[in-house]
């Protein structure tokens, strides 16, 4: 028997076009790659705004907030027929309670973390595990679960900028691969095209979370936060600055108003 | 950064939610930011522009040796802590109109371009409160005193922001020497290096601050009840145009022909400061309240019952205006106690 004939003879119909969909897939799986470390570093870049936004901007409106509703309330102590002031009073208490939830435990002094700047060493870090572990490319449900596990640890070390973390991730998904059960061509053709369909969807989905994402008020605070940098200017600490203006503003006139109340009291005395 | 996924849906089919609260706190940043970022604004019911005026120190009043000098000009330095948006205009009589529906101006037949007047400073204060209701805000109000002559300034210190001789005066605005008698469309004259115009002329612009302090006694302070206008007019000379000068009127408008009397406005760059800028916790003392509820029946008070009814522990001068503003508000007049016998 001839080698040549064996292998005219071993490619069937169903091998061409499993071959044509492994192809397909291989593209599809760089692009879901991509699209997951797009995704993920919008993520983690938010999260970051987040917090930092919270401790710097976060708390001087909370306190703010707290002053406020302090003056709203010595007002309608002062007036308590005046239905407006007792109004007034309830919406400031409640939004100071807001503001208050809002920051947490989040305190100002708490350390300043560091700007997240994925290496392009990480980022392919990333994606090399995304195109092999993405639950969506699993064989079956089993693994599914296993790999949806798994790409909680890779994006957690990614989000930590942790290179080595992420190396030895790899190392360990390689040393134990999904077990694929020996399949025929049709069976094999059969999980390909599902693999297909389901990274079509997870990649569709993708693009609409960065559509919502980019809809959010974190994003536009961290675009107009880009567009001033540009120019030279940092507008966290500019309104932390006009912030903490309006602060003083009204500690002393809350200073004024318990001064006049106690000098009321007096005179009623 | 543990916390971040701790806390954090960051998981490859994650949501990334933010809880109400602080979706809140967000918009309110930007807002904010909104307003640190701008230099400018138009007003959408005025069209009118505004430019942002930076914080800063400067010199009130004049140096010793200025021409034309008042003694009362006391050179002092003043603090502005906050930028504010200012017009970069007076406001013109087709402005007045859109607010207000007419048109009160003397200088009529010059065009709705020319600055408003014949407004006293009561007329403007109901301009100002229709124009915040029209527009859903309270950041329109008028510029202090200090406020005015620090943007006209713009960090001169010379008599006119463009110099010191009455041909830099003549190429920033309209006086006496060059207006003929009449007023020019506004924006038409060299404008200062915070881009405002008419700072020098055209018509005298009321300003927030009294003139005085109000003190009670039988003599009736009628004298200490005056507001500020800056700028000079088309009818001023040179020595009235310059940035230490101003002049002192009646709030209501009697005694004086108010042709050359207009405004300009100053929009505060944070909104919420204004609600709590009001004196309200004056209002709530008995013996004003007593005072404002006779003011409300008989339409006046006089001063006699003014003195009588205020509360003791209200003294410094600021505190006086503010209720004097209150009345003004409510349109009850404060009269002599002998005109307010004869009215009986």
């Amino acid at each position: 028997m001839k080698q040549p004939d064996s292998l005219i003879k071993q490619i069937t119909p169903e091998e061409i076009e499993l071959e044509k969909k492994r192809a397909e897939l291989s593209v599809l799986e760089e692009e879901l790659a991509q699209k997951e470390l797009d995704l993920t570093t919008l993520q983690v870049n938010l999260e970051y705004l987040r917090q930092r936004y919270l401790r710097i901007v976060g708390v001087r409106i909370a306190r703010l907030d707290g002053i406020e509703a302090q003056i709203a309330e010595i007002i309608a102590r002062l007036e308590p027929k005046n239905e407006d002031a007792q109004e007034e009073a309830d919406r400031s208490r409640t939004q100071a309670k807001e503001s208050a939830n809002a920051t947490g435990s989040i305190t100002e002094e708490e350390y300043e973390t560091e700007p997240f700047k994925p290496s392009e060493n990480l980022k392919k870090l990333y994606r090399d595990l995304a195109k092999k572990a993405h639950p969506d490319l699993a064989p079956d449900e089993q693994s599914r679960e296993r790999r949806h596990k798994f790409m909680q640890k890779v994006n957690q070390a990614y989000a930590e900028g942790n290179e080595e973390r992420l190396r030895s991730l790899l190392n360990e998904w390689e040393s134990s691969p999904d077990s694929v059960p020996g399949e025929g061509t049709g069976a094999e053709l059969i999980r390909i095209i599902r693999q297909i369909a389901n990274v079509h969807n997870r990649i569709e989905a993708i693009g609409r979370e960065l559509e919502n994402l980019k809809e959010s008020e974190l994003y536009k605070l961290k675009l107009k936060i880009d567009e001033v940098q540009g120019q030279g200017r940092d507008l966290m600490s500019e309104m932390a600055d006009e912030l903490d203006a309006q602060i003083a503003g009204a500690e002393t006139r809350r200073r004024d108003m318990i001064k006049q109340v106690e000098k009321m009291n007096e005179a009623e005395r | 950064m543990t916390e971040v996924t701790e806390n954090r849906a960051l998981i490859v089919r994650g949501e990334y939610d933010l809880t109400v609260p602080e979706r809140a706190l967000i918009g309110r940043g930007l807002l904010l930011a909104e307003s640190l970022g701008k230099k400018e604004f138009t007003c959408p019911i005025l069209g009118a522009k505004f430019v942002l005026i930076p914080a800063g120190k400067f010199m009130m009043g004049s140096p010793e040796n200025e021409h034309d000098r008042l003694d009362s000009e006391t050179l002092h330095q003043v603090t502005i802590s906050k930028s504010f948006f200012m017009q970069t205009t007076p406001v013109t009589q087709g402005q007045w109109q859109r607010v207000m529906g007419n048109n009160p101006s003397y200088h009529i037949s010059y065009g709705c371009d020319c600055p408003v007047e014949m407004v006293s400073w009561n007329d403007v204060q109901d301009f100002i409160k229709r124009l915040n209701r029209q527009e859903g805000t309270d950041k329109y109000r008028l510029p202090t005193g200090a406020e005015w002559k620090y943007a006209a300034r713009a960090g001169t210190t010379t008599r006119f922001y463009l110099g010191d001789n009455e041909d830099d005066l003549s190429r920033a605005g309209w006086h006496k020497g060059n207006s003929g008698g009449k007023t020019h469309p506004v924006g038409q004259k060299i404008p200062n290096a915070w881009g405002l115009y008419d700072m020098h002329g055209n018509v005298w612009e009321w300003v927030q601050s009294w003139y005085g302090v109000y003190t009670p006694g039988p003599e009736g302070p009628i004298s200490g009840l005056k507001r500020i206008a800056c700028g000079g007019s088309i009818y001023s000379s040179a020595r009235d145009c310059r940035s230490a000068a101003d002049r002192r009127e009646d709030p209501a408008g009697h005694g004086t022909f108010l042709d050359d009397m207009g405004f300009r406005l100053l929009a505060l760059s944070i909104q919420r400061e204004i609600k709590n800028d009001s004196p309200e916790y004056i209002q709530y003392s008995d013996g004003l309240k007593k005072l404002i509820k006779l003011g409300e029946e008989k339409g006046f008070v006089t001063y006699d019952e003014v003195n009588d009814l205020l509360p003791n522990d209200i003294v410094t001068s600021d505190q006086i205006d503010e209720i004097i503003e209150i009345f003004f508000n409510k349109n009850i007049d404060i009269i002599d106690t002998d005109k307010g016998e004869g009215a009986r």
